[in-house]
């Protein structure tokens, strides 16, 4: 199983892929299928479920936003 | 033997550019060259993280957020790009008198498209001078201010931050023209009121010719209009632009060799110093006036040394002048510099005036040559 967070933009995503480096996170950007968002192509981070809570830990220290978790 | 070139046009583009510069261009286009934001494979992504990196570096210089830079061609773009942002149908708009053609002209068409009206403030005198000469020009219509940081004819410099403060308490936005002084006086985002900053990658900041950007402040982005519409890299089912920044403004290919580069120019500012720089050039800038002063032959139209000299010499016109220089391997800009509004506010309008312009790589054994030759041409002009 995987997870995805989605962002608004690839900047944003890479501003999150930024802060879960420095919190030594394993993840990586990925393009997120345009069937799964309402607005066409997004891009999102890729991580391990067992990553997901410090992830989602991390980037909201950091202020950074983000859609909710696509599991897949 | 072929003469050593002085280039004094480091207003018009920096030159040289920094070694790292040149490598980062190189390099990008061999190794990373897909398309940022297009796709997710490697050379998408290695696109991708060499344009973000120079966000990054944008956004450390100004205080700003990486999400808050948009890139465009050049500092040309990004002011059109803000200014149509911004004004709506009539608006009233003030300007500074020592505007380019960048915002002059797109004002002027605001004025023209969309009923617009604008009046011009004064840039000399005290802060307060200029902010009392803004209250009496202000209509309760007015909108919208642009002011350029730095003049690109004289290094007269504006108090954009006192004015970004006058902005925000009366509900006008604020554009700063920042082409001449990105990269040559600090200005920090988090500090101002500025609604966007719009700089160049080639002068100032050490980068190929190629981008620019907008840097936005505390805006709303989705009340901001568009310019320019196209694919965007994200949200590509609505008919119109993202509302999120940057790609609200990055419709379409990004110029990205010449971003990807930019982040090694800002380095090479940063390692160097930004105020180092600034004297470096004032130094040389000082040299000359003070050389300059010794022949009655020169006007010189400075109020103050910096990073451009603006002279005449009597008895010949600037294209003139430029094109002497140019046969002992000076690189100057005669004429008007796309700034006539400038020009007259310092009175060398229709003939306009010589720009010498300094950078970090001049120095002053170019100087002193510099002066040597301007006093070969006058003398050469007494005795003609």
């Amino acid at each position: 199983m995987r997870c995805i967070l989605p962002f608004i933009s690839m900047t944003t995503a890479q501003r999150g892929s930024g802060v879960l480096t420095k919190s030594n996170i394993p993840h990586k950007i990925v393009e997120i299928e345009s069937n799964l968002t309402r607005r066409g192509c997004a891009y999102g981070i890729e991580i391990a479920p067992l990553y997901a809570d410090a992830a989602e830990r991390a980037l909201k220290r950091a202020r950074i936003r983000y859609g909710d978790i696509i599991s897949l | 033997m072929k003469k050593r070139l002085i280039y004094f046009d480091n207003a018009a583009t920096t030159f040289p550019k920094p070694d790292a510069v040149y490598r980062a261009a190189d390099n990008y286009q061999r190794n990373s060259c897909g398309n940022a934001s297009r796709g997710s494979h490697s050379l998408a992504l290695a696109a991708a993280e060499a344009v973000y990196r120079t966000r990054e570096e944008l956004a450390e210089l100004f205080s700003a957020s990486p999400e808050s830079i948009a890139f465009t061609m050049n500092t040309t773009y990004a002011l059109n790009f803000a200014i149509k942002a911004m004004t709506h149908h009539g608006d009233h708009i003030l300007i500074s008198d020592m505007e380019h053609n960048s915002v002059l002209r797109p004002v002027h068409q605001a004025a023209m498209r969309l009923g617009a009206t604008y009046d011009i403030f004064r840039s000399s005198g005290t802060t307060e001078d200029i902010l009392n000469d803004i209250e009496r020009k202000r209509g309760k219509n007015t909108r919208l201010l642009i002011c350029t940081h730095q003049s690109n004819i004289i290094p007269r410099i504006l108090p954009i931050e006192e004015i970004s403060e006058y902005c925000r308490e009366h509900g006008i936005y604020m554009i700063a023209d920042c082409a001449q002084s990105a990269g040559s006086i600090p200005l920090n985002m988090s500090r101002c009121k500025i609604d966007a900053v719009c700089v160049p990658g080639h002068k100032g900041l050490y980068g190929c010719q190629g981008c620019g950007a907008i840097i936005f402040g505390d805006v709303a982005a989705e009340e901001l209009k568009t310019t320019i519409e196209g694919g965007s890299g994200s949200e590509s089912i609505p008919l119109v632009m993202p509302e999120h920044l940057p790609d609200r403004f990055e419709a379409g290919t990004l110029p990205s060799p010449a971003i990807a580069s930019l982040a090694y120019g800002i380095r090479f500012v940063r390692e160097k110093g930004i105020d180092n720089i600034r004297a470096h050039e004032t130094r040389i800038c000082e040299y000359i006036i003070n050389r300059f002063c010794e022949n009655d032959d020169i006007n010189v139209y400075n109020d103050t040394p910096g990073s451009t000299l603006l002279f005449n010499i009597n008895g010949k016109t600037s294209s003139e002048i430029a094109s002497t220089f140019d046969e002992f391997g000076i690189c100057l800009r005669a004429g008007l510099h796309c700034a006539p509004l400038a020009h007259r506010t310092l009175g060398t309008f229709p003939s306009g005036a010589v720009r010498a312009s300094f950078g970090a790589f001049n120095t002053m054994s170019e100087a002193e040559r510099f002066c040597d030759a301007a006093d070969r041409i006058t003398k050469r002009k007494t005795l003609s």
